[in-house]
């Protein structure tokens, strides 16, 4: 399937780690990706950032093909997403088997963790490892415990997701997606059902992570977070990509009227809340 | 007229007969309807495009028409187009095929249910569809389902006394004769609600245990 690279000639001698080239969506007659593009390299942290409806969401997810796309192609390491050229040069679904073999080098955390309630938080790690990637029961939750026990939970590997705080369970994704040691995780707005008070603990694992060089890509709202941990910011609006730049740039001089609006309209919406005027005006650059 | 247990006592062996009939007919009927249920209810969950039609159809005749229809037309019509079943046959065959209609509507609606960002977080992992099934959509499932199928369970016991019309010497059966040899009604029939209503109370609560033994995990 790399041959395909090859063919286009114009492209690296290695390719990106995901690599979205003019991909566009409709959700019936409402276009909701308008001819995205954009790359990921390896270690990179990229963030998306952008209004309720922009599109953010569905553009992650199209990356493992949990959504269709009608335009464009995305490419994994070279190998493209979702969709394979029939003899006639048409294009067609990829078989369900290649989707699988595809997903096994991404892992996802949702936003409403999604984790299975009927397993223990140990389970819920090591079912993938157990299904997917082979792995001998008790290997498996050797290296789900390992993983938990990055994440703080260590005590709580015999508990069902149920009874762990919100902050906890979305600990208990992110040591789900590491288990299976992905080429990159897909965060879709982690920290966005959580209680205020819990948001921290999430986002300092996510922290640690990228300090590690785990190549991420990050639907958020967390503009604090995006500008201290992301190597590279997108800005999406109305299914276009705006504006991209490394935090300093886009946070501080964006070159887009519309980036600069939404901006500012954070800013406003977020100070309301703070008792100390100035303290969240700005994002703090990264250190 | 004065309560006679004594008229109980005498006729025993038959009221002992037919309660063992009704609870072996009651378990070969329900076994047959919860794995034939099954198989409907997880054939429309699928949407097996070929299978929507029949099922269907099937649920719908089964479920839309009287069980005693159903058994008079097995038993007293199935001779003329060259079936001939006997009692015990129609009885465990039209409870399993009537109570399935039932059990495939709770089952599909049982699949159903599972939230589907399970599902996805499943498929974003690569988990292939069979083991998506196996291990994430079924264990909850029959959790689920656990009330509203004892509730079927239930029914079915009960409805196994309409077998007597086709002349399965179950409880009813049993009971109703004694009637006709005593013309005394309140003993047999006060005899025949106490045991269904005893039979009715385990399998509750059975039910019972089970709903909280395997939904432990829904507790917080």
């Amino acid at each position: 399937m790399r041959e395909a690279v090859a063919e286009a000639g114009a492209k690296p001698s290695t390719p990106p780690l995901i690599e979205a080239v003019g991909v566009s969506k409709w959700f019936g007659a409402h276009q909701v990706l308008s001819s995205v593009s954009f790359a990921v390299e390896p270690s990179e942290v990229v963030c998306i950032i952008g209004p309720s409806g922009s599109g953010k969401s569905t553009l992650l997810r199209c990356m493992n093909f949990l959504e269709e796309f009608e335009e464009g192609e995305i490419y994994l390491r070279g190998v493209p997403v979702g969709y394979a050229n029939s003899a006639a040069g048409r294009r067609i679904r990829d078989k369900e088997r290649n989707l699988e073999t595809l997903r096994r080098d991404l892992a996802m955390v949702f936003q409403q963790f999604n984790l299975w309630p009927h397993m223990t938080v140990l389970d819920n790690v090591a079912q993938p490892l157990i299904l997917v990637h082979k792995k001998r029961p008790e290997e498996a939750r050797e290296r789900a415990r390992r993983v938990l026990e990055k994440v703080g939970l260590a005590e709580k590997i015999g508990e069902y997701p149920l009874r762990l705080s919100g902050g906890q369970q979305q600990r208990v994704g992110i040591a789900r997606a590491l288990a299976v040691e992905p080429a990159a995780i897909l965060f879709d707005e982690p920290t966005s059902s959580l209680d205020p008070e819990l948001i921290g603990e999430v986002l300092s694992v996510m922290k640690e992570l990228a300090r590690e060089g785990l190549t991420m890509v990050i639907v958020t709202h967390e503009m604090h977070f995006a500008a201290e941990v992301a190597d590279r910011v997108i800005f999406l609006d109305r299914g276009v990509k705006v504006e991209e730049g490394v935090p300093s740039e886009l946070f501080f001089r964006p070159k887009s009227e519309r980036t600069r609006r939404f901006l500012e309209t954070w800013i406003e919406r977020n100070s309301l809340f703070l008792d100390r005027p100035g303290t969240a005006s700005r994002p703090h650059p990264a250190p | 007229m004065s309560f006679d247990p004594s008229l109980l006592a005498s006729y025993a062996p038959q009221l002992r007969e037919g309660l063992e009939l009704t609870v072996v007919i009651w378990l070969l009927g329900s076994a047959l309807a919860v794995a034939l249920g099954f198989m409907l209810g997880l054939a429309s969950y699928a949407g097996v495009a070929a299978l929507a039609w029949p099922v269907r159809i099937y649920v719908e005749f089964f479920r839309g028409t009287p069980l005693l229809a159903q058994l008079f037309i097995a038993y007293y019509g199935g001779p003329s187009i060259g079936i001939t079943l006997d009692a015990f046959t129609v009885g465990v065959a039209g409870l399993g095929l009537y109570g399935a209609a039932y059990f495939a509507e709770i089952f599909r609606a049982g699949f159903a249910s599972i939230p589907e960002g399970q599902l996805e977080a499943a498929r974003s992992f690569g988990i292939p569809r069979m083991a998506r099934i196996r291990r994430v959509i079924l264990p909850q499932m029959l959790v689920l389902v656990v009330p509203s199928s004892t509730n079927l369970l239930i029914i079915l016991l009960k409805d196994t006394a309409i077998l007597s019309i086709v002349t399965v010497p179950e409880l009813t059966f049993q009971v109703t004769g004694m009637t006709l040899e005593t013309f005394s009604y309140v003993e047999p029939f006060a005899a025949l609600a106490a045991f269904y209503w005893a039979l009715t109370e385990l399998v509750a609560f059975l039910g019972r245990r089970a709903e909280l033994r395997l939904g432990g995990y829904l507790r917080p």
